[in-house]
Parts: structure tokens; C-alpha cells; sequence
């Protein structure tokens, strides 16, 4: 198969040309996930500041964490006006699990990973963690000493997340083909414009040479074949010169050969 | 050919490039535009929603706690306190929110916090506008004015208390704002890409193969047929290159049987004088035409390295934005600045020693083997840099790399020695230079934007794949043409040495210009600018970006000052004002500190490389022509090539004892310092040396 110069010339703009959008395209996913994920979760930090903040207040009045009152009930508030927050605990420094929109969990032991994120936390700094489906922010919780006793952690559903990151990938992936086709039909189309000179001066220096070539191959007048360019003519006319100089050496040796015999 | 012929075509060659780039650069503008136009408003789409449901969950909690201290505990909305710092506190730890306003009609002067000043009138005239019209509703509805959205929540039961929350109508695209910055970035590298690669298929493709195809029919035009162009395409060239053999081959076959019966016929004589006669008419032709001698024009030219050695090239400067901070954070003391520059300063001693050691290489194996050996010692490198446990294991996969990358460059080097001739030989440089250049534009930033979401480590695999693509392109396109053509071993003696060294211009141009040149580049650069970046809170992206400034400074005023330079024959001035431009770039950074100045001297470096650069080199043929009884060109070029490298292997390490003694900036500024002072140094010398040699360069 033969590939000329504007198949090949389209060729190079079409592979740079997908590699850079396949690039620019993954690059604006991840800043596109990356900016939902921090809305997201500066959403629910928000959420988990506040309830601290009201932990800590009820706490500066004198109560132990694990006797506060209405935590429960704020936390079920904050969980029924949202569908992606899955539950809210607070556990205290040990990790055991205090209070929950989930009951179940009351009395439980949290993750290590949990605790010790809790405990690196510094006062009013939030700590997040995240699987591929469910996405975790906290906060310590400081009692009036000055003391880490526990933390809330607030588990919010990172489904919308995923299917918005998907249909968003599909979306962009299949502008950047059709792109991709449209401009290597224009790549194609615009080198085969602008190679047009270059196409039509080798063409036409092709063409004189072949048909140099047949007519010799087939006897005809050398003289009538087709010109191309000045430079080209000066070759073909050497090239003719040249054939009937070996025919002229020919019958001249032949005859030299007769004439002599005789 | 006659002149406007010839005229004609160089016309429509020079021109094609120009155009296929127009293409080119059309092509990808417009392709990558849409996507990322596409890209932009979609996610805009989807992110303001999560936006918005922030605003509410926000302010109906805030609005409640208001709501607990008007309604609770009865306190009246104008005696509240401590509101500007509650506000303030929120606004801190929520960058999305623009501002707050607590409105009450009762209120003299509403609680604002975060409300710029030239919106304040028009934002305060729509809210009261809006408390007239919507009195007694709970909902509010949002507000659009001076291009803040204002989202109003009703305080308790009194719907005339409202907390307006506002947020930037360009929120969400400022978010986004990096993916332009990253798209524009692409564009150019894959612009920069398209070109090599474009460059490279007009050269190799077109222009030399027609030129070699013109020689062939004017040499046939005086009477040469002995001509085989060597082609492997099958595109309109190699077409036209197999008729044109076909011709060629059916004379040269018409003129061995003329041959052979001559022969026939010679032999079959009894008289010699018969056989004298026949053996005269195909002289008589041969003296005319000449059919054999086997002239093999092949295809092959300078710019065949080019592409393979872009590629490596790109592979090696991946790294370039994030080495340093990667360096830190193996280094056994992390805060031991020395330890930082020694990987990097060991890479460069080790690609020096290779150089210097190495010369005779390409001429033993070929440059071909020499160029496929150092990109497999840079795979190697890559890859045990990819896996690499601690500092000790880096230094070692790093000097690997560097033994690998000295190889390629004597390789490429060598190659377009061998293709070159007198007359082209500066054409041939170029072709070196440009693919150092552009690998060195697109490295640092595509290395910086893959670094940033694959890690460090991860960068080096796509080093090693790239650096392995260049690998195949190599195999395929360069041809070991050792036994054919070998390159001139440059040898320097003690003697040469001495006469350099005591030549005032050229240990100007060397010692004060070149070395402190190199040195500022590899310890501001490679060094202190990525860790610097890095402390001012830049992402590798944009530290990427702004390494990416050096190169297209660099490529930007080189060609401008070459054509300056070689107008106005100012290099010595030229050279002084590069030095003193890099000086200022660096000791800038003593009037103001931020991400902006550090920019500023980064593409001061590059400008400053660019004004010198090549007035340096015509300096030292000036100071090669002053000796050349004593010692060739070439060994001056040599000599002061090894001299400038050694500024690449001390700058880390000065700029290590200089940051171990100030911090960044300090050490930033002292090698500033060092450029400044050489740069006096320079100037001095020069003045000496024209003085004494009454030679006027300025």
C-alpha cells in the first residue's frame, strides 16, 4: 500500500493530536474530580466544624463527653437533611464509638487509621480520609483543658461523585474523538492543498521518466516523450543522446565487423 | 535549472514548513480548544449545583445560629455582638464564600463582612430592594448583582431579618482555571512536538531526497548514469525515485550488451587493427557517458537524529522541575543542602567524564550503536530510579543516567559530524541544538503536569518509555555509517592547553561568561528554583510551567542575537550583557519574594543564555583563528566546551553551601552576586585583552 505525503503528513497531526487531547482530557477529569471532592468535602466539613462546635460548647459547661445531651438528635438532623451523608459518630479517645446516627454502632471501636487521625489532629483542624465509595472528614474534639478527647467523623457517599466523574469522562471522550476524526480530515485535506506544488512537480517528473522509459522499451521516437522541467529535459536529452549513441556504437561495431569480413 | 525554476522551488520548500506549521498549529488550537471549551462549560454545569447546595446547607446553619440568639435568647438583631469575627471565621475557613450581610430593615447599618467596597452600594440597593418586594416570604429569591450571586435565609420566624450568603459568579471557573493553564501548555508542547516531527518528514522526505534527485539528473545531464538513489518509501518521492532507477538501470543494461557484442565482435578479429576500431567506438561512448562506478547516493542527513535525539532529550528533562524536592525528600538529612545538589551535580560529572572519555567511541562502534547504548544506560537509569529505595540507590541510578545521557550527546554529536561537510556544518549544530532546545521546553512542564497526579517516581517510567521510543526511532531511521566516514579525534596537549590559558579573551569568555553561565543554570535552575517554587506553595504544574520559561527565552532571543550579533560583531558586549542579565534576574529577588520574581529570574536566565550563546562560540573561533598554527578549531571548541561543563557540575554544590549558609533567597541572590562579580571580571579581562591586542570587539 502506498502512502503519500498527505497521508503521512495527517498521520503525525492525528497521532500528536489524539495523544494531546487524550492528554488534556485526563488532565481536566482529575481537576474536574478534584474540585467536586473539595466541594464535597469542604460541604461537610462545614457540617462536621459545626456540630463540634456545639459538642464543645455543651462540654465548656462542664459535661463529659459521653453525658452530653440532643447530640444524637442534631447529628439525626443534620443526616435526615442530606442524602449523602451515610452516618455521624463520635467516639472518644479510645475510639469507641459514643454516639451515631446509626444505634448499631453505638459501643463499637472505630478504624486505627480513624483514631489516629483523630489524634494528629490539631484543635479546629479537620482530618478526611477516602475509599473509592465513601469519603470521611472529622474533627477533634477539645475540652476546655485543652485535652484530645475524641473526635466526630462524619461518612458521606462518594456515589454521586463517581457516576458525575464517569458520565463526564464518557462525555469528553467522545467529543475528543470526534474532534480527533474532524481535524485529521481537516489535517488531511490541508496537506493535501499545501503539498499540491510539491505533488505536481514530482508527478510530472515521474510521468516524463516513465514515459521515457516506455518509449524506449517499446522503440517509439524518444524524441515526442513528455517534458517536465528545464533540468529535467537536459537529463532526458543526455539520457536520449546517450540511447542512440549505444544504438549508432552498435551498428557501427556490426558494420566495422561486415566490411572488415569482406 | 535555470534560475526562476530553481528560484520557484526553493521558494515553495522554505515555505511548506511555514505552512504545514500553520496547519499544524490550526489543527491543534482549534482540536484542543473545543475539547477543553467543551470541558469547561460541562464541568461548570455539574460543579455549581454542589456549589449551591453548600451555600444553603451553610447558610441555613448560620442563619439558625443567629436565629438561637434572636429568638432564643431574645436578643434584638442591632445588639447582637461578635458578629464581624463570627463571620470572619467562617469566611477564613470557607474560600467559596465571598461574604456575609445580616440585614434588617430596622438596622442604621447592616453587619457586612467580605463585600468589596466598589459593590457595596449596588449589592446593599438590590437587597433593600428585595426586602421591600419580598416582606413576607420565608424563600428568598437569589439576587445577581455586581457579579456576585447573593443567596438570602430568612433568620427565625421574623422573615425581615435575612442572612445574605455571596458568592463570585466566577467561582467555579476560577477552580478551573488550571486546566486552561494546562491546556495552553499542551498546545505548545504538542506544537513544539508536531514540529520536530514535521521538520523532520519535510527533510527526510522531501527536500533531501528531491535534492539528492535534482544532483542525480544533473550529474545525468552531463553525462552520468552510474547513479542509484537509495529509497525505501513508497510516497510520491520513493515512486519517482524507482522510475528514475528503472530508467537508469534499462540504459546501463542497453549499454552492457552493446558491451558484450562489442566484446564478442573484438575477440572474434584476427587483425588487431579491426579489433583496435570496435574497441574505439565504446571508448567512444564511455568517454561520453559514464554508466558504472556504482555512485550510491543514499538518503541519509544531520536531521536524522533529530527526532530520537528530541525524544531523549524530552525523557531527561521529565524530571527537571521536580528532581530536587524528589532528591529531598530520599536525602538521609533532609535539611542538608549539600546532600540535595550531589545527585544532581554527580549526573552531571558523570555525562562530562563519558564525553571526555568517550570521544573515540562513536568512531569505533558507530554513532548509531554509541546513541542506542547511551538511551539503554538512561532506561536503565530511569527504571532504577523508578524503584529506587534511598538516597545512596538514586545517586547510583542517577550517575547511571548521566553516563547514558554524555553517551547520546557524543553519539548525536558524532552523527551529524559524519553527515555534515564544510559547508553545511553549522546547519548541522542547529539541527542539534533545536531538538536540545525543544526537548528542554517540553520536558519541564509535561514532566511537571504528569508528576503532579502520577507522583515522582511514576514520571521516571514515562522517562524510561519515552527515552525507549526514542530507542525504536533510532533503530529504525539511523544507519551505522563508521567504516565509511570517521570523525577527526580531537587531541589537545599541554602545549594547546597553555596557549588557551594564557589567551586573556578566551579565559574571559570561558572562565568569567561560559563556566558562571552554566553554573548559575545548573544551581538556580536544575536546583534552587524547583525547591524554592516548591516553599512558595506552587504545584509542580506550575513549577513546570514556569522551568518551561528558560527554554522559550532561550530559543526566543537566540535567533534574534545571532542576527544581531552577526550584524553588529558585538559579542564581547553581547556576552556581558547576557551575564549581567542573569545577575539581575537573581538578585532580584532581594526587592520582592514571590512566585512572580522567581519567574522573572528564570526567564532572565533564559534571555541572558540566549544574548550569550552564540556570541560566545563566535569569540572562541576568533581566539581558534588567532592560534590556528598552534591548534585547530575544533580543540579550541573542545577545551572550551570541557571548561564550561565544569559550571553544570559545581553550580548544585555552590548553590547547596549557599543555601546550608542563607536560606533560598539568600542563595539565589549569592549566586546573583557570583554572576555580577564575574561579569566585572569579564568586562575587566576583555578590556585588558583589547588593549593588548589593539583587536576592537566592542
Amino acid at each position: 500500500m502506498n502512502f503519500g505525503f498527505a497521508t503521512r503528513i495527517a498521520f503525525v497531526l492525528a497521532t500528536i493530536l489524539s495523544a494531546s487531547i487524550v492528554l488534556t482530557s485526563v488532565l481536566s477529569m482529575h481537576k474536574y474530580e478534584r474540585t467536586f471532592a473539595n466541594f464535597l468535602a469542604s460541604r461537610f466539613e462545614f457540617v462536621a466544624n459545626d456540630i463540634r462546635q456545639r459538642i464543645e460548647t455543651q462540654m465548656d459547661l462542664g459535661l463529659q463527653l459521653a453525658n452530653l445531651q440532643n447530640v444524637n438528635a442534631e447529628m439525626e438532623t443534620y443526616q435526615s437533611g442530606d442524602s449523602q451523608i451515610l452516618s455521624i459518630e463520635v467516639f472518644d479517645a479510645n475510639g469507641t464509638v459514643l454516639f451515631s446516627t446509626d444505634t448499631s454502632f453505638i459501643g463499637d471501636l472505630v478504624t486505627d487509621e480513624w483514631i489516629d487521625a483523630a489524634r494528629s489532629a490539631k484543635p479546629d483542624e479537620i482530618w478526611s480520609q477516602q475509599d473509592a465509595r465513601t469519603g470521611v472528614v472529622g474533627a477533634a474534639l477539645y475540652n476546655n483543658l485543652d485535652q484530645n478527647i475524641g473526635s466526630l467523623a462524619l461518612r458521606y457517599s462518594l456515589k454521586i461523585l463517581n457516576e458525575s466523574v464517569l458520565a463526564q469522562a464518557s462525555r469528553i471522550f467522545a467529543v475528543g474523538g470526534g474532534v480527533v476524526v474532524a481535524m485529521i480530515l481537516v489535517g488531511f485535506f490541508g496537506a493535501m492543498l499545501l503539498l499540491k506544488t510539491p505533488r505536481k512537480y514530482l508527478r510530472g517528473i515521474r510521468g516524463a521518466l516513465e514515459d521515457l522509459a516506455r518509449r524506449r522499451a517499446d522503440g517509439k521516437n524518444l524524441r515526442a516523450a513528455r517534458t517536465a522541467h528545464k533540468e529535467f529535459d537536459a537529463f532526458a536529452a543526455t539520457v536520449i543522446a546517450a540511447d542512440q549513441a549505444i544504438a549508432q556504437g552498435g551498428k557501427e561495431i556490426r558494420r566495422i565487423d561486415e566490411e572488415e569480413a569482406v | 535549472m535555470n534560475a526562476p525554476a530553481q528560484a520557484a522551488q526553493i521558494s515553495w520548500r522554505s515555505g511548506l514548513l511555514r505552512r504545514l506549521s500553520i496547519l499544524a498549529v490550526a489543527v491543534l488550537l482549534v482540536g484542543q480548544a473545543s475539547v477543553a471549551w467543551f470541558a469547561m462549560r460541562s464541568f461548570e454545569d455539574q460543579l455549581e449545583p454542589q456549589l449551591s447546595q453548600k451555600i444553603q446547607d451553610m447558610g441555613r446553619t448560620v442563619a439558625a445560629q443567629i436565629a438561637y440568639a434572636t429568638d432564643e435568647l431574645a436578643i434584638p438583631v442591632v445588639d447582637l455582638v461578635g458578629m464581624e469575627s463570627f463571620f470572619d471565621e467562617i469566611l477564613t475557613d470557607n474560600r467559596d464564600i465571598e461574604y456575609f450581610i445580616l440585614y434588617n430593615p430596622a438596622m442604621l447599618t447592616p453587619f457586612v463582612r467580605g463585600l468589596p467596597q466598589d459593590s457595596f452600594a449596588a449589592v446593599m440597593d438590590a437587597i433593600s430592594a428585595q426586602a421591600k418586594a419580598e416582606r413576607n416570604t420565608a424563600e428568598k429569591s437569589a439576587l445577581h448583582v455586581g457579579g456576585f450571586t447573593n443567596v438570602g435565609f430568612t433568620v427565625g420566624q421574623n422573615y425581615r431579618t435575612v442572612l445574605y450568603v455571596g458568592i463570585s459568579d466566577q467561582y467555579v471557573r476560577s477552580r478551573l482555571s488550571e486546566i486552561i493553564y494546562e491546556v495552553i501548555t499542551v498546545i505548545l508542547v504538542s506544537w513544539l512536538v508536531t514540529m520536530e516531527f514535521l521538520t523532520y518528514f519535510i527533510n527526510i522526505r522531501i527536500s533531501a531526497p528531491m535534492e539528492r534527485l535534482e544532483s542525480a539528473l544533473a550529474h545525468g545531464a552531463r553525462g552520468g548514469f552510474s547513479y542509484h538513489l537509495a529509497s525505501k518509501t513508497r510516497d510520491e518521492v520513493g515512486q519517482l525515485v524507482k522510475s528514475f532507477n528503472a530508467l537508469l538501470r534499462a540504459l546501463r543494461q542497453r549499454f552492457e550488451e552493446f558491451k558484450f557484442e562489442s566484446q564478442e565482435l573484438e575477440g572474434a578479429q584476427i587483425e588487431d587493427g579491426i579489433a583496435a576500431k570496435i574497441r574505439k567506438v565504446g571508448a567512444g561512448i564511455e568517454r561520453k557517458f559514464k554508466f558504472s562506478g556504482g555512485d550510491r547516493a543514499n538518503m541519509q542527513t544531520a536531521m536524522q537524529i533529530r527526532v530520537p535525539l528530541f525524544l531523549f532529550i524530552f525523557a531527561e528533562e521529565l524530571s527537571r522541575s521536580f528532581l530536587p524536592i524528589f532528591i529531598t525528600q530520599l536525602s538521609p538529612a533532609a535539611d542538608n543542602s549539600m546532600l540535595t545538589g550531589m545527585p544532581i551535580t554527580l549526573f552531571m560529572f558523570a555525562a562530562a567524564m563519558i564525553t571526555l572519555l568517550g570521544a573515540g567511541l562513536a568512531d569505533k562502534f558507530g554513532a548509531r550503536r554509541v546513541f542506542l547504548a547511551g538511551i539503554i544506560a538512561a532506561v536503565a537509569g530511569y527504571l532504577g530510579t523508578f524503584l529506587v529505595q534511598g538516597y545512596y540507590d538514586l545517586i547510583a541510578w542517577r550517575i547511571l543516567t548521566g553516563a547514558g545521557y554524555g553517551l547520546t550527546f557524543i553519539a548525536a554529536q558524532a552523527w551529524v559530524t559524519e553527515c555534515a561537510n564544510e559547508e553545511n556544518r553549522a546547519s548541522g549544530m542547529a539541527v542539534f541544538v533545536g531538538a536540545v532546545f525543544a526537548g528542554a521546553i517540553c520536558g519541564p512542564s509535561i514532566g511537571g503536569i504528569i508528576a503532579n497526579r502520577i507522583g515522582f517516581t511514576a514520571t521516571f517510567l514515562v522517562s524510561a518509555a519515552l527515552a525507549l521510543v526514542s530507542a525504536y526511532v533510532s533503530y529504525k531511521v539511523l544507519q551505522d555509517r563508521s567504516a565509511e566516514k570517521k570523525t577527526k579525534s580531537i587531541v589537545i596537549g599541554r602545549n594547546e592547553w597553555q596557549v588557551l590559558l594564557c589567551d586573556i579573551r578566551f579565559l574571559a569568555v570561558t572562565v568569567c561568561s561560559a563556566v558562571t553561565g552554566k553554573l548559575i543554570l545548573a544551581g538556580f535552575l536544575f536546583y534552587l528554583a524547583p525547591l524554592y517554587l516548591s516553599e512558595l506553595g506552587n504545584n509542580q504544574s506550575s513549577i513546570g510551567r514556569i522551568i518551561m520559561l528558560y527554554g522559550i527565552a532561550t530559543v526566543a532571543c537566540t535567533t534574534l542575537v545571532a542576527r544581531f550579533a552577526d550584524r553588529t560583531k558585538k559579542y564581547a558586549l553581547l556576552v556581558g550583557l547576557g551575564g549581567v542579565t542573569a545577575a539581575v534576574g537573581c538578585l532580584a529577588l532581594a526587592f520582592n519574594v514571590s512566585t512572580t520574581m522567581v519567574s522573572v529570574a528564570v526567564l532572565a536566565l533564559g534571555l541572558s543564555h540566549g544574548m550569550a550563546l552564540t556570541p560566545q562560540l563566535a569569540i572562541v573561533q576568533q581566539v581558534a583563528d588567532r592560534h590556528r598554527h598552534i591548534i585547530g578549531r575544533a580543540s579550541v571548541v573542545g577545551v572550551y566546551r570541557l571548561i564550561e561543563r565544569s559550571g553544570l557540575i559545581l553550580g548544585p554544590l555552590v548553590a547547596g553551601a549557599l543555601v546550608a549558609g542563607f536560606d533560598y533567597v539568600g542563595a539565589i541572590i549569592g549566586l546573583g552576586i557570583i554572576g555580577f562579580a564575574a561579569m566585572l571580571m569579564y568586562f575587566g579581562l576583555s578590556y585588558v585583552a583589547e588593549q593588548t591586542d589593539g583587536a576592537k570587539q566592542i
